[in-house]
């Protein structure tokens, strides 16, 4: 499909969705009776004249039409202020992905949701395991291995609880506790906001929010689905709860294959955009040693097992405490490390987590601990870690006058340890406990002028054990309320990203034999390493066209710098031997991105719903000619004679159609496009082709609640590959049972 | 190479090849109407029916039965209106059936979108028995009240002429209310 027939295609059916919105909310006008259906009693009812009735449902069901408008068009966020607010009022670029959309879509796993928001550039590597970035400036500076194609400038949370790895960034997606039916939504904020969150907010943050509704009695939820490629999906949770009292105990267990079980191999000069190649299971082993142990079974893609409890006690209407706990234990083949030989590795983590969170009036105050044990490359020594993070935030928020103040105070540190699996001659990564920590204390102001303009200011102070140097985060927003359906937004902020054990900590040695030549690598840390910044600069516009459409726009420049690179110093130290000393240093690169994003969302009838987004970017990259120089004498150093940066790519975006009717038939139909992305790595320039992926659930309510459904992924059966090196991306169909008591 | 790949081909949404046929299928799919239902305003709608329409005197005693065909929520709402009022000086009394395969008193017949396939076979017993037969089946051919449910609210239709062959007689209030059938 080209790029010009998915334009095409997004603006028919824009333009019918808004007609249709329109024709539909224009219909709306009703000269009814004063009473409502709720201020009447059934003896009421009863007496009315049947003429009178029929006004007062009409009036009703237009009543709560409006409602659904408002819950899903208009809904409650809290990652914008760290408090309950309606999005209409977030005063930064906030994008929210509900339950029902979740479940309607169909997706397997959590990153694929996020192929419902705008700006979320979803790439997967093996079936099930995605790379996520928000708005871009992916695989910068280019150039270097597959393990900095990662996305370390996002911070994604689970209830407020960082879930960041802190080996090198980005977030282990499989390792994540919950499924996906217990989120009740995912806020995903774009641009830097760190200053409530902490570091690696840089590109923006993800914030997966579970479920926490009131029940009265028992609730549960059992959903299981099966389909191709012997995928399994089973989730389960079961709540009990009074006015006072909510427990939910959830599980999960999910099981996808791979599409392909040839694995692509590099060359060892280097050299693999035309020499590497995909070689079949059966001949691995010519091609590298310890096969067996690399890839225990070469039809994994993912696996994994969860499971969580939650307490909440409501102590009164402004107090309470919640906590929760879980394990999981996770096995994928993806891309992660560059081990030179696949592109490919194993990676296993067993972990569990505890989190408390502790509310009184304005205080808020939440703690958490998560420790297990990874392997981050399945048969290459080194890389098998314990691993521990601890997260404690106390803020208050309080008013003065038209202001609200919110002081808060915050506390980080991760351990990583390799001692357990070192041998006598500690070939380790780290060779020991390492720790990093960082000390915050932010305030933000929140200031309301005559109900039309709001300011906010915040600023976060941090310090960290390494880098010993304080850094300044912060955020100033500014609103206007155009009339009580638009308004209009600025914001600029700056962020920096945290550091990484392997960037701080890391004291390595590896060998390598090409050939008759022998490479000794040694890896150094390097403490005096500057943290990676983004300043950016945002306008937005976001309405409600009319009751049943919205729309929010935004214009945003980013500028990045501090990245950082390996870079080496080569010497012989014998006819065929040589070291290699590496140390992380900052670079004097600098990217600028500017971007335009927008989201419309509408009830085309009110069973029918339909989203379109977008994002439209150029990054370019300035001072890039300097790292190129290093290495020189072995490094493939590959010219690139345009500063415009192309790793990220120019246009993501897309739509989701529901049709959900409460009483049987619900469907659901989203389709993500992905422009065209040329990825310049350590091996030399390769085109990612651009692509659109369609997805179709259909469900139907056979009985009482519970639901069979038939979920159709990527129809479009485009195969290609969408991260370079990955697998071919398969279609699957799979059969599934809700269950509902 | 992917060996599962044919599998989606089984389903026919996968004969469409382009892009713009499939989001066009899924536009009708998604258009088609269906049933809500809400008993609540439904059975107080049935309540006015049974006000406002009067039974040959010869099929009258000291109580109003109506038969709900359907699920138990429609058969509380109707049986929560039932303890609350009467018809006249009629006492209202509600049963829940399946099916109805032998005679039985009764005045109105209530059959819920899940069970319209019951319909013809129902109208078939009624025949011009004075036995009301409502339904919320808006395109149900054999009944004598539609109701219709919408975004305008909960309209009904009303067939004067088979309802005055079973005796029974309309309110001229019911008849202007309703709507009007294309």
């Amino acid at each position: 499909m080209t790029q010009n027939t998915v334009f095409k295609t997004l603006l028919i059916a824009l333009t019918i969705s808004i007609m249709a919105g329109h024709s539909y909310a224009q219909e709306d006008t009703l000269q009814a009776k004063n009473n409502s259906w709720e201020q009447l009693t059934q003896e009421e009812l009863l007496d009315m004249p049947l003429e009178d009735l029929m006004l007062l449902v009409k009036k009703h069901k237009l009543s709560s039409l409006e409602e659904l408008y408002e819950k899903v068009l208009n809904p409650e966020i809290q990652t914008a202020s760290r408090r309950q607010e309606k999005y209409f009022n977030a005063p930064i670029s906030i994008h929210v992905i509900t339950a029902e959309e979740i479940m309607n879509s169909g997706a397997l796993v959590i990153p694929e949701v996020l192929r419902l928001a705008p700006g979320l550039i979803v790439r997967q590597k093996t079936n099930g395991n995605y790379d996520v970035h928000i708005r871009g400036n992916d695989n910068i500076p280019s150039g270097q291995n597959l393990f900095y194609s990662e996305n370390s400038i996002s911070l994604v949370m689970i209830d407020s609880r960082p879930v960041y790895n802190h080996f090198q960034g980005g977030t282990f997606w499989e390792t994540l506790p919950i499924s996906l039916e217990n989120i009740e939504r995912i806020e995903i904020a774009y641009g830097p906001s760190s200053t409530l969150y902490g570091p690696n907010a840089v590109s923006g943050l993800i914030h997966i929010i579970t479920k926490k509704e009131t029940i009265e009695g028992w609730k549960s939820h059992v959903q299981a689905q099966y389909g191709t490629y012997n995928s399994q999906d089973l989730q389960a949770n079961i709540a009990f709860g009074n006015k006072k009292l909510l427990t939910r105990i959830t599980a999960n267990h999910q099981k996808q294959k791979r599409f392909q079980t040839d694995y692509y191999a590099f060359d060892q000069w280097m050299d693999t955009i035309t020499r590497g190649r995909y070689i079949p299971v059966d001949s691995l082993s010519f091609f590298a040693p310890n096969t067996q142990e690399k890839f225990p079974d070469p039809s994994l893609a993912l696996e994994k097992t969860a499971a969580n409890v939650y307490i909440h006690y409501k102590q009164s209407e402004d107090a309470g405490i919640s906590f929760s706990s879980g394990v999981q234990q996770s096995n994928i083949q993806s891309i992660f490390l560059d081990t030179r030989e696949f592109s490919l590795t194993g990676r296993e983590n067993k972990s569990m987590y505890s989190h408390l969170k502790y509310y009184y009036k304005g205080l808020n105050f939440t703690t958490s601990y998560q420790m297990g044990e990874q392997n981050l490359a399945l048969g290459y020594p080194s890389y098998k870690f314990r691993f521990g993070d601890f997260h404690s935030t106390l803020d208050y928020l309080f008013h003065w006058k038209n202001i609200k103040i919110h002081p808060g105070l915050n506390y980080q540190n991760s351990y990583i340890d390799d001692s357990p699996s070192l041998t006598d001659n500690k070939t380790g990564v780290f060779n020991g406990k390492q720790n990093l920590s960082n000390t915050a204390m932010f305030l933000r102001l929140d200031y309301l002028l005559k109900k039309k303009i709001r300011i906010t200011a915040a600023g976060r102070w941090e310090w960290f054990t390494v880098p010993k140097q304080d850094y300044l985060s912060y955020q100033f927003t500014a609103s206007y309320l155009i009339d009580k359906n638009s308004n209009i937004r600025v914001v600029f902020g700056k962020a920096n990203r945290g550091p990484f054990m392997w960037d701080y900590h890391v004291n390595y040695t590896q060998s390598n034999v090409f050939e008759n030549i022998t490479l000794q690598t040694h890896y150094h840390k390097n403490p005096d390493l500057k943290l990676l910044e983004m300043q950016m600069f945002e306008m937005g516009y976001r309405a409600n066209v009319s009751k049943n459409i919205s729309l929010d726009m935004s214009f945003f420049y980013n500028i990045t710098s501090d990245y950082n690179l390996p870079q080496g110093i080569l010497t012989q130290t014998s006819p065929n031997s040589y070291d290699l000393d590496v140390q992380n240093d900052n670079l004097p690169l600098q990217s600028y991105q500017m971007g335009f994003g927008f989201m419309l969302e509408t009830f085309i009838t009110k069973s029918v719903r339909a989203k379109f987004f977008g994002n439209l970017q150029q990054t370019n990259l300035d001072k890039v000619d300097s790292y190129y120089q290093v290495n020189d004498s072995l490094m493939v150093v590959v010219k690139n004679d345009s500063k415009i940066h192309k790793s990220t790519p120019t246009f993501v975006g897309g739509f989701s159609i529901d049709y959900y009717n409460k009483k049987r038939f619900n469907a659901h139909a989203d389709l993500y496009y992905i422009s065209t992305q040329n990825v310049f790595t350590y091996d030399g320039m390769k085109q990612v082709n651009a692509k659109a992926v369609l997805n179709m659930k259909f469900s139907y309510r056979f009985w009482k609640q519970h639901q069979l459904f038939l979920n159709a992924r990527n129809l479009l059966h485009n195969n290609d590959y969408e991260f370079i090196f990955g697998d071919q991306v398969g279609s699957e169909v799979l059969l599934g049972l809700n269950f509902l008591f | 190479m992917p060996s599962g790949i044919l599998y989606p081909y089984i389903f026919l949404f996968l004969l469409v090849p382009k892009i713009h046929k499939i989001i066009i299928l899924f536009f009708l799919l998604t258009s088609m109407s269906l049933y809500g239902q809400n008993m609540h305003y439904k059975s107080l709608y049935i309540y006015n029916f049974a006000k406002k329409i009067e039974w040959p005197s010869s099929t009258m005693d000291s109580t109003f039965k109506i038969i709900i065909i359907g699920d138990k929520q429609s058969y509380l709402a109707m049986q929560n209106i039932a303890q609350k009022k009467r018809i006249g000086e009629q006492r209202i009394i509600v049963m829940q059936a399946q099916d109805i395969k032998e005679e039985i008193d009764v005045q109105l017949i209530y059959v819920d979108y899940s069970k319209r396939k019951l319909l013809e076979e129902i109208n078939e017993w009624i025949k011009n028995k004075p036995i009301l037969l409502i339904s919320d089946y808006k395109n149900a051919k054999q009944t004598d009240i539609n109701l219709i449910e919408n975004h305008e609210g909960l309209e009904f239709t009303i067939r004067s002429e088979k309802i005055k062959k079973k005796g029974l007689i309309i309110s001229d209030q019911l008849l202007h209310l309703a709507k009007k059938e294309n």
